[in-house]
């Protein structure tokens, strides 16, 4: 099977209004693979989450990018969602579902990320930044 | 968005609709909150029927309403779940927390 290569990269303002703009293309750029409509819509909904999070906690003075990198290689598509924001201290307990929290997300969006992706991947060094790495893999479809 | 909360029968009914994140979830707060303030309502129900998408911002905004309510002792419920919101819903954990019902009605008769 000949292997599918593409990219694209998108960097914008951490504003709220681009949250669901990063969303839609990036179900947008899966379905050049044969992911199901399911399928697409857990990929919006973890890709909604990686870049909410960049929007709300990478930049305490809201000022700021995000970049949205999304690869396909052969049957998969990787999504790195890079901020230059504060960091992560403690990245496992960041991975937790909190739901005593006083934040109404109650760190349900990593949740999301690992019930929705195959891999997921955090890296975070604090005061320079955090990458989030996605990654989901389409089952092939046998043709009749 | 305030039309879209209304009181019937006693209960507060909000009806959510479009997409439901980051962007979204602040205005519906702040709206269903006022509401609560003002009506001094004590059952609440999301009608989700209108939402075409639903991530942790919608669903903790969902919750802290919830709260809300529970604190004064009340109690609410989802309706108008479809397939697209349903997994997100159980991943949530809020279907633990509210009981759904099919429609409108049957939520403001049920809670």
């Amino acid at each position: 099977m000949m292997k599918h290569k593409n990219q694209i990269q998108m960097i914008f303002d951490v504003w709220e209004e681009n949250v669901g703009i990063a969303r839609v293309t990036a179900a947008s750029f899966a379905s050049q693979l044969d992911f199901t409509l399911a399928e697409l819509e857990e990929i919006k909904v973890a890709v909604s989450e990686a870049v909410s999070n960049a929007v709300i906690h990478a930049y305490p003075k809201c000022e700021g990018k995000v970049e949205l990198s999304m690869m396909i290689e052969d049957s998969s598509v990787i999504y790195e969602v890079r901020d230059h924001g504060i960091g992560i201290a403690d990245i496992k307990k960041a991975r937790e579902a909190d739901f005593s929290s006083q934040d109404e997300r109650m760190g349900m969006g990593f949740v999301f990320m690992e019930s929705f992706m195959d891999r997921v991947t955090v890296e975070s060094v604090v005061d320079q930044g955090t990458v989030v790495r996605m990654v989901k893999s389409c089952s092939p479809i046998t043709l009749q | 968005m305030e039309n879209k909360i209304i009181m019937k029968k006693g209960v507060l009914v909000a009806m959510l609709e479009g997409e439901l994140d980051l962007n979204s979830a602040d205005g519906y707060r702040e709206a269903i909150d006022d509401a609560i303030m003002r009506t001094d309502a004590m059952y609440l129900v999301f009608d989700l029927s209108e939402v075409t998408f639903i991530d942790s911002s919608g669903l903790g905004m969902m919750l802290g309403r919830y709260k809300k309510i529970e604190q004064k002792g009340g109690r609410s419920a989802m309706c108008g779940i479809g397939m697209g919101l349903s997994r997100m819903i159980e991943v949530s954990g809020l279907r633990k927390l509210m009981p759904v019902y099919e429609t409108r009605e049957d939520a403001i008769e049920g809670v």
